[in-house]
């Protein structure tokens, strides 16, 4: 038993005080009795004698005990446990689907390791799991439960977060409540290794290819042509000759060879890709890891784009009905509602902004000052001037800078969440970022109305806009196995690519465990579809399996597991003040009676 | 009723009324009763023979006796007389505490029981206060149960204060009277031991079949409003003393009270004194046919 903190003891020194209290008490209370004759025939402590030998008062006997129970529970008293047990942390990352030689897989291989420890080993079992976040999933089982529980687990399509796991690691080994940790994984443990866990590596050096990189371009409203570009990698050694075919919602659309040199990584592009729902990409030839020898990618959702256009001056967005496949709800700022988003795919608020969270991605253009939703602070100038127009970004590239006159608008101050895209001579004029789930864009100056060929520069910056805002093309990001996306709105339930669907909430967290086509369901049906790929080079890597740095065990800074009396102590205080309580109010209650 | 206490109902002076006073010997009386008397008289109660003499009653010759011994003798009967019944009620300032007990409305109550008795009987009776101040004029001796109004309104005015010396008190009182009879004295006998053994001689001393009667209080016997350090001040001397006070010293102080009415029992019985005891929280007619033997009673 020790104490965390000792100094609250000197709180003891209150019950001298108290002592002092009852002893210096207040004077006898006067009674008149009709005889004092038997008090004499007793042996009653006199007040007196009283004062010089203290007499056991009940009432300070319970005062007392409450503050030294009071005084003691802020000492924090503990008593040192037992280690017991066993705590077995399984890698179930993607990278144990890779087959070990004489298994299946490496997790297969892993849980026959794991289970021959656990047989040399007494007491109950914790069972952690790395991928995707580290996670206890079963506790205090017995071998044998454990055993079942090892062959119902199956490894995820997500690779592990090697910082998280060393995490868990060094905190099972602080907290000291296992007698053993055992960690079986593909990793294994980097040196200094830290005494207290013992590590089980499975697998050795293996060459795999992988695709390591699956997405679609083009298909926007500037440019129509859709192209497919795929990453190869080739982690063996030896070169290799590699097979990359595409298809679309099933449909072969193209196919292509590689030569790879060891440890060689290309780009492969297919141009003039055929517009599809779901594309797939297939690596041969197969190897131990099938799970990176394919991808997925969405593409366009073939769907008409209805935009919400608010303005002081709506006849500028009826401008926008001019391009094919959009649809343009023209309306006055002073009469719009968010009724109004009902529908739409996208919203542009010129010289407006919303009061409300918008649920659709969003554009702004040239925003009044003072808004208290997105908190823009901008400059006016009469004319502005371009400075930094980058060429590589999705918004403003095939833009002609040099054509493009902005005219009069704002400078945007840095901002909180918006990054600046393209810069002025005193500040931002574009600016882009995700919040509450959804896009915005927003411009210091004003592309509309649309005129398309006639302000070619304009209309070109439009067109990407509204063609990242409408995500159209290919899906925009590159979605991992294991990386948490927010669920955008409209969504009600996500059905992962093995069929199973899961009840969501917009502006909630999902995080994909499994490599596949995702289907976002609202309730009118498919909102939307997101291809989740592993794309880890880390996790294809199987010829250097990074190692798990885990650091020295701090010896001194990790204390014995302890049982806290604090608790415990202050319950039995206040018990002991209420159980006072109650006397004192049963003898108030006796005395009324006299 | 008559200025009887609230416990008198027509139900329990019924009862009263069925009940007399027993004496353990025959006293002698002042006039024509119904207990008998150590006087010669013309009871059905034979009490011996005696020598004829002239004008002796003729009828009251024993002629079987004269055949066998030659001589005359003559029956002699006992007398019935009156029982003179004296009731010393202690209105000392100890009987009023604690108040809520009541205990001096307690002795007032069982002396006028008693007193109904006697005069139910058509036996003299005398209520005599002891103690207390500013005491009103006695009625005297009385006679007839007309006069218990007399003997209620009297102890109706008095008021239990001041002190009590029961040896000096019961003296005074007996030399007053000088009579035998029945004696009951009514008190909670709270008082230094000595004054009270002293006291209860003088009863076995005079010529009278005596009974103590003490009461003491529910609350009093329980110390129930008693505890920690109290001050505690006797309210007839006014001696004081600072006792602390828990549950051990409450029950031990209800130890003594009993040991001392047991004490004060014993030492009745073992000097020919009955005595009977009455606490108030009993219902006092409750009480008092209950204990018409303890008392010196009979139906």
């Amino acid at each position: 038993m020790g104490l965390l903190e000792p100094l609250a003891l000197a709180w003891l020194g209150l019950v001298p005080v108290l002592a002092l209290a009852y002893l210096v008490r207040r004077p006898a209370r006067p009674v008149v009795v009709s005889s004092i004759i038997p008090f004499r025939m007793v042996a009653l402590p006199a007040g007196a004698r009283a004062r010089r030998r203290p007499r056991f008062d009940w009432r300070f006997a319970l005062e007392a005990a409450i503050l030294a129970l009071a005084a003691l529970a802020l000492a924090k008293p503990y008593l040192a446990g037992r280690l017991r047990g066993t705590a077995l942390v399984l890698d179930n990352s993607a990278l144990m689907q890779a087959a070990v030689a004489g298994q299946p897989s490496g997790f297969a291989a892993a849980g026959a390791a794991a289970l021959g420890r656990l047989r040399a080993s007494d007491g109950p079992v914790a069972l952690y799991l790395t991928a995707p976040t580290p996670r206890q999933v079963a506790s205090s089982l017995a071998v044998a439960e454990a055993a079942a529980a090892l062959a119902r687990l199956r490894p995820c399509d997500a690779p592990d977060d090697p910082e998280a796991v060393a995490q868990l690691l060094r905190g099972l080994l602080a907290e000291r409540r296992f007698r053993r940790i055992v960690f079986v994984s593909r990793h294994r443990l980097a040196a200094p290794a830290p005494r207290g866990i013992e590590a089980i590596t499975v697998g050795g050096p293996q060459s795999n290819y992988a695709l390591t990189a699956f997405g679609l371009e083009g298909g926007g409203l500037a440019n129509t042509a859709l192209q497919a570009h795929v990453s190869v990698a080739n982690f063996g050694l030896a070169p290799a000759t590699l097979e990359v075919s595409l298809e679309g919602d099933g449909k072969s659309l193209g196919r292509t060879e590689v030569r790879l040199a060891g440890r060689q990584m290309v780009s492969v592009r297919f141009p003039a890709v055929a517009a599809a729902q779901v594309y797939r990409a297939r690596l041969k030839p197969d190897d131990g890891f099938a799970l990176d020898n394919v991808a997925y990618a969405v593409g366009r959702q073939g769907r008409e784009l209805t935009v919400v256009f608010v303005s002081p001056t709506p006849e500028h967005g009826a401008s926008l009905a001019l391009l094919p496949g959009v649809k343009v709800r023209s309306l006055a700022a002073a009469s719009f509602s968010p009724a109004d988003f009902a529908g739409a795919d996208l919203a542009v608020f010129e010289y407006a902004v919303p009061r409300i969270r918008p649920p659709v991605d969003t554009m702004l253009v040239v925003p009044p000052a003072g808004d208290l939703l997105f908190g823009l602070e901008a400059a006016s100038a009469a004319h502005l001037r371009i400075t930094e127009w980058p060429q590589t970004d999705p918004l403003t590239e095939s833009v002609n800078a040099d054509l493009l006159d902005p005219g009069a608008g704002e400078y945007f101050l840095p901002h909180r969440w918006l990054r600046t895209v393209a810069r002025g001579a005193r500040g931002g004029l574009i600016l882009a970022g995700r919040r509450w789930g959804r896009r915005f864009v927003v411009l210091g100056f004003d592309p509309f109305p649309y005129r398309g060929r006639r302000n070619l520069p304009l209309s070109v910056l439009t067109l990407n806009v509204l063609a990242q805002l409408g995500e159209l093309g290919g899906q925009e990001r590159l979605l991992r196995t294991g990386q948490p996306w927010r669920v955008p709105s409209g969504v009600t339930r996500i059905m992962a690519p093995d069929g199973s669907a899961t009840g969501v909430r917009e502006g909630s967290s999902f995080t994909p465990a499994l490599q596949g086509v995702y289907r976002l369901l609202g309730p009118e049906g498919t909102v939307e579809l997101r291809a989740v790929n592993l794309g880890d080079p880390g996790e294809s890597d199987l010829e250097e399996v990074a190692p798990l740095a885990l650091g020295p065990k701090p010896e001194s800074a990790s204390p014995p597991p302890r049982v806290s009396l604090a608790g415990a102590l202050l319950w039995s205080a206040l018990a002991l003040a209420l159980f006072e309580a109650l006397l004192l109010y049963r003898r108030r209650g006796a005395r009324a009676v006299v | 009723m008559l200025g009887l206490p609230a416990e008198f109902s027509a139900d329990f002076l019924s009862r009263l009324e069925h009940l007399r006073l027993k004496t353990r010997r025959e006293l002698q009386g002042m006039g024509k009763g119904s207990h008998l008397s150590p006087r010669r008289g013309s009871s059905l109660e034979f009490a011996g023979f005696g020598h004829y003499s002239d004008g002796d009653d003729l009828r009251y010759v024993d002629w079987n006796l004269f055949a066998r011994t030659d001589r005359l003798y003559v029956k002699l009967f006992k007398e019935e007389e009156d029982l003179l019944t004296q009731l010393f009620v202690d209105a000392s300032a100890s009987m009023a505490c604690p108040q809520a007990d009541r205990k001096f409305d307690f002795a007032r109550a069982a002396a006028l029981a008693l007193a109904y008795v006697a005069l139910a009987s058509g036996d003299r009776v005398m209520v005599r206060v002891l103690g207390g101040t500013a005491l009103p004029a006695s009625p005297g001796m009385v006679k007839g149960r007309h006069r218990i109004a007399d003997l209620a309104a009297y102890l109706s005015a008095v008021r239990p204060a001041g002190g009590l010396d029961l040896p000096a008190a019961l003296a005074r009182e007996l030399a007053l009277v000088r009579r035998a009879g029945k004696v009951f004295l009514v008190s909670d006998f709270l008082m230094a031991p000595r004054a009270l053994t002293d006291g209860l001689r003088l009863l076995t001393g005079a010529n009278v079949d005596a009974t103590a009667v003490q009461v003491l209080g529910g609350l009093e016997l329980e110390s129930a409003d008693l505890s920690g350090e109290v001050e505690v001040r006797d309210v007839e001397t006014g001696e004081r003393a600072v006792v602390t006070l828990g549950t051990q010293e409450r029950s031990a102080l209800q130890r003594a009270l009993a040991r001392f009415s047991r004490e004060l029992k014993a030492f009745c019985l073992r000097h020919g004194l009955r005595y009977a005891l009455y606490v108030t929280s009993e219902p006092f007619t409750t009480f008092f046919m209950r204990a018409v033997t303890d008392l010196g009673l009979a139906h």
